[in-house]
């Protein structure tokens, strides 16, 4: 009836407190324990967890790497076969460069594509943006490529929109210059260098570059114009050989011709 | 073993040369890291400096270049013959006869590529040749002498321990 009443409510609040004090220290002191003794499991489980995702991280970093390297693989194979498409009458044979010539005296880098695969000396080698350089020496699966910036190089070509010709030279620096333009015609920065298909060396119409200044000395008989090249040949990684392309052998006439002088 | 090692060394210098240290340059010269790897291999401590590694690294380069064999030959020949003939009647410390060897050697191969392709009528300019190529190529390689040597030195501790310390 007191119960009822809510008369021993405080007398019960009063008992019960240590009770319940004692319970709370008692439940905690037991969540201690148990914690400690089940730490070390978890801490293994823990360690191989993080062990397993820093290697799956890992993996996928790797993946991100390999899946630039592809996209930028492709979009140079897309640039290039743009260029081939823009060209239908050529016939291309892509290669990667494997290689530089060791000597800095000579701007040559191998390819890794030889004459099991068609490819021939004197073939011209372009890239998306303009010409490289032709083939000198062949191997059974791999080329030689005298780069257009070599210094025994020498182009025909074609300076646009005002279609003078000249000799494209290469230089140990990379530097291109035009040599042999009449000193009456007008060359401004900006003009177009192309090559012209004379001498039958390279085909006519593929871009070299652009006219950057011009040299014009009035006691010399030609202008030398230097040339900023549309490839950066640092960066070469991919090229496409023209495979349909058959350089003409002057040497025959020349040789006829030297006989014709010695008689 | 020794011999092993040291084609296995300059085959490898050589072919890290032409894929990946020929894009490095200073000015227009890259590094000769076949040059600096056969003089540091021949002046090794336990190794006799003997002429006939220029001969192994000419031959070897020759896979790679378009320059002829004769002027490869000739030219690491004789900046091995240098590095032999300055640490037996010259200096007897080999990192001295090594910096200059690196040095000489640099200038004597270059000249003799530069010679040849002159006689071949290549325009290059002696001036362009000297300032661009030649002198920067010089000192570039006078930078990576120390630490081939020492990566050279180690290597051959590691790999060929019984040739080292016999």
């Amino acid at each position: 009836m007191l119960a009822l009443g809510g008369y021993l409510s405080p007398l019960l609040n009063n008992l019960l407190e240590p009770v319940y004090g004692a319970q709370g220290w008692l439940f905690s002191r037991f969540q201690s324990a148990q914690d400690f003794f089940n730490a070390s499991s978890d801490l293994t489980r823990l360690r191989l967890e993080n062990s397993q995702l820093r290697e799956e991280n890992t993996n996928l970093q790797t993946q991100i790497i390999a899946l630039q390297q592809q996209v930028s693989e492709v979009e140079l194979l897309s640039a290039l076969l743009d260029f081939a498409r823009a060209r239908p009458a050529s016939s291309y044979q892509a290669a990667a460069i494997i290689g530089r010539d060791p000597s800095p005296f000579l701007h040559y880098v191998m390819i890794n594509r030889g004459s099991d695969d068609g490819i021939r000396r004197g073939m011209p080698v372009v890239a998306q943006q303009g010409l490289v350089g032709r083939v000198v020496q062949v191997t059974a699966n791999a080329a030689r490529v005298e780069l257009i910036t070599d210094p025994a190089a020498e182009v025909s070509v074609q300076i646009q929109p005002s279609d003078i010709d000249g000799i494209l030279a290469g230089s140990v620096t990379s530097d291109l210059f035009v040599n042999l333009i009449p000193q009456d015609a007008v060359v401004t920065a900006g003009d177009l260098v192309l090559t012209s298909g004379l001498g039958g060396n390279y085909p006519p119409n593929i871009l070299v570059g652009q006219v950057s200044t011009i040299r014009q000395d009035a006691t010399a008989l030609f202008q030398t114009a230097s040339i900023q090249p549309v490839v950066d040949f640092s960066r070469l990684e991919i090229v496409l050989i023209i495979v349909n392309f058959q350089p003409l052998d002057l040497s025959p006439l020349l040789t006829e011709g030297e006989d014709d002088a010695a008689q | 073993m020794k011999l092993g090692f040291g084609v296995v060394l300059l085959f490898s210098a050589a072919l890290f040369q032409v894929t990946l240290a020929g894009r490095i340059t200073l000015l227009h010269s890259p590094a000769n890291l076949v040059l600096i790897v056969m003089l540091a291999w021949n002046l090794l401590d336990f190794n006799t400096p003997d002429w006939r590694w220029g001969v192994v690294a000419g031959l070897i380069l020759s896979l790679f270049s378009f320059l002829p064999v004769w002027v490869l030959l000739v030219g690491y020949t004789l900046a091995a013959a240098l590095s032999q003939f300055l640490q037996q009647r010259v200096w007897q410390v080999r990192l001295l006869t090594l910096f200059a060897s690196v040095a000489l050697g640099t200038f004597l191969i270059e000249g003799i590529s530069l010679g040849y392709l002159w006689l071949n009528a290549s325009p290059i300019g002696l001036l362009d040749a000297f300032n661009l190529v030649i002198l920067p190529g010089i000192v570039f390689n006078m930078i990576l002498v120390l630490p081939i040597y020492t990566l050279i030195n180690e290597l051959s501790k590691i790999l060929i321990p019984a040739e080292v310390n016999p």
